[in-house]
């Protein structure tokens, strides 16, 4: 490989690896198309072809390049094939289990799933598993790196969850949240509909 | 030994001493006060035996007991009629709290039933692994996110973020408390030294006007000068210096005295 090629690799593999903080205080995750076509001076079949290229470069590595949407931009970024270790702590990834859980079932009676965190002190709080205040501070960290959007009381998958975990993998811990909350029926929902 | 006392009997005397106020008797006292009739023994069995089964299933899930399906079957149904009975909120309210700490108890025994002997963070450990092996997570290199704003250095006459402009007393405490962060080269310093003498010497000044002449810096170099001997000073009042013409010490100038001056002229040196 040329060494001016290798050099526009690493940087583009920098600049798919960062992330940034949006004007609402959101996590952003890797860098928009068309900062990238800004950036390189190219046309959109060239981004492509180069991306392809560092396609083939990085799946050795057990890497895969993401492309997701999100509001009207196309982003890149970089996803690890396998499971490696996170920043998440245990606590952390049961909460979010908890939420992908109650979210799946949400999703299938609403277009847009969202829960209340009341429905998840049901699950965790009344049952001795967290203290509230153990909740409250997961789902604050959980909101920061970008798993999931709290408003008001109200949570929505952050974009991170669903690059994470696909709609295999959400379907699967929502069955396994089931074994494993035997006897706790997570709570429906209520989508406002009763205001 | 106290540890031979038996255990029941010390919940059962807590439980009622914090709730002395609120018993069913102080209620069933309170009921006969004010409807002037005395209530039937069917009422009063019913509304002691309600608040015995409560503070039963409250005590337990307090101490994280759990009772078998049949004797909480038995409960139930020993109460399930008591509602006909029920006449004025304070007991339809103990009814109330009888079936939830009762649901609460089907909660805990199913939780336990499903899995024994796994206390809440083996759980909690149990289901992440369930969650952590499913996932692909992102990758990121840089570990800093840019969440800090860019440090913008607040302009001379404002530094203090502030949505309304100064006021005068705003710039005066400005002006009093900044300080000027002055940098002097070493190379420049025996000039500065000579030249400072220079100005001085021989001259009898108000520290009000040696304040208001030199700055920050040079009356740092002042300092100096006085105390090795370069630049004899004396007061001649109190709040007047006196700079000897010449160099040799007299007798009457090692009379120390200190004076902390403020410096008023703010000229800055530039930097080099």
């Amino acid at each position: 490989m040329e060494l001016e090629q290798r050099h526009l690799f690493g940087q583009l593999f920098a600049a798919l690896t960062a992330r940034h903080r949006d004007d609402d205080g959101h996590l952003r995750i890797g860098v928009t198309k068309q900062d990238l076509l800004d950036a390189l001076h190219t046309t959109p079949s060239g981004l492509a072809q180069l991306l392809d290229l560092l396609r083939q470069q990085v799946t050795p590595l057990g890497l895969e390049l993401v492309e997701y949407r999100l509001g009207r931009e196309t982003h890149y970024c970089l996803r690890t094939l396998y499971g490696v270790p996170s920043e998440l702590a245990d606590p952390e990834y049961a909460v979010l289990g908890i939420i992908i859980a109650s979210m799946e079932a949400a999703a299938a009676r609403h277009r847009t799933p969202k829960i209340q965190s009341k429905d998840l002190e049901a699950v965790l709080v009344a049952r001795g598993r967290l203290s509230s205040y153990q909740l409250d501070k997961i789902l604050h960290r959980l909101a920061d790196l970008g798993y999931i959007i709290r408003a008001a009381n109200w949570i929505t998958y952050g974009a991170r969850t669903e690059l994470e975990f696909d709609e295999e993998r959400r379907t699967a811990i929502a069955n396994a949240a089931a074994v494993y909350l035997a006897g706790t029926a997570i709570p429906p929902p209520d989508n406002g509909e009763s205001k | 030994m106290s540890d031979d006392k038996p255990p029941k009997s010390r919940k059962t005397r807590r439980v009622n001493a914090s709730d002395a106020s609120d018993t069913p008797h102080n209620h069933l006292e309170d009921k006969k006060n004010q409807s002037g009739q005395t209530p039937t023994i069917l009422t009063k069995g019913v509304v002691v035996t309600l608040w015995n089964l409560t503070k039963k299933y409250e005590v337990a899930l307090k101490e994280r007991e759990v009772f078998a399906v049949k004797e909480s079957e038995v409960d139930r149904e020993e109460v399930a009629d008591a509602y006909h009975f029920l006449e004025t909120p304070w007991e339809r309210v103990l009814d109330g709290r009888f079936y939830k700490t009762l649901a609460m108890m089907q909660h805990r025994r199913d939780a336990v039933t499903v899995t024994p002997d796994t206390t809440p963070e083996e759980w909690t450990a149990l289901f992440a692994a369930e969650v952590k092996r499913r996932a692909t997570p992102l990758v990121f290199l840089t570990s800093q996110e840019a969440t800090v704003p860019t440090l913008v250095l607040p302009q001379e006459e404002t530094p203090i973020a502030s949505s309304t402009p100064p006021t005068a007393d705003d710039r005066a405490a400005i002006a009093r408390y900044q300080v000027a962060f002055e940098q002097v080269p070493i190379g420049k310093l025996d000039d500065l030294r000579t030249r400072l003498i220079a100005r001085l010497r021989g001259k009898q000044l108000s520290l009000a006007e040696l304040s208001a002449s030199l700055t920050n810096w040079e009356l740092d170099l002042l300092s100096q000068l006085i105390r090795d001997g370069d630049l004899p000073a004396v007061f001649v009042d109190r709040t007047t210096i006196a700079f000897r013409p010449s160099k040799r010490a007299s007798q009457e100038d090692i009379a120390f005295a200190a004076a902390a001056l403020e410096v008023k002229n703010r000229e800055k040196v530039q930097k080099t």
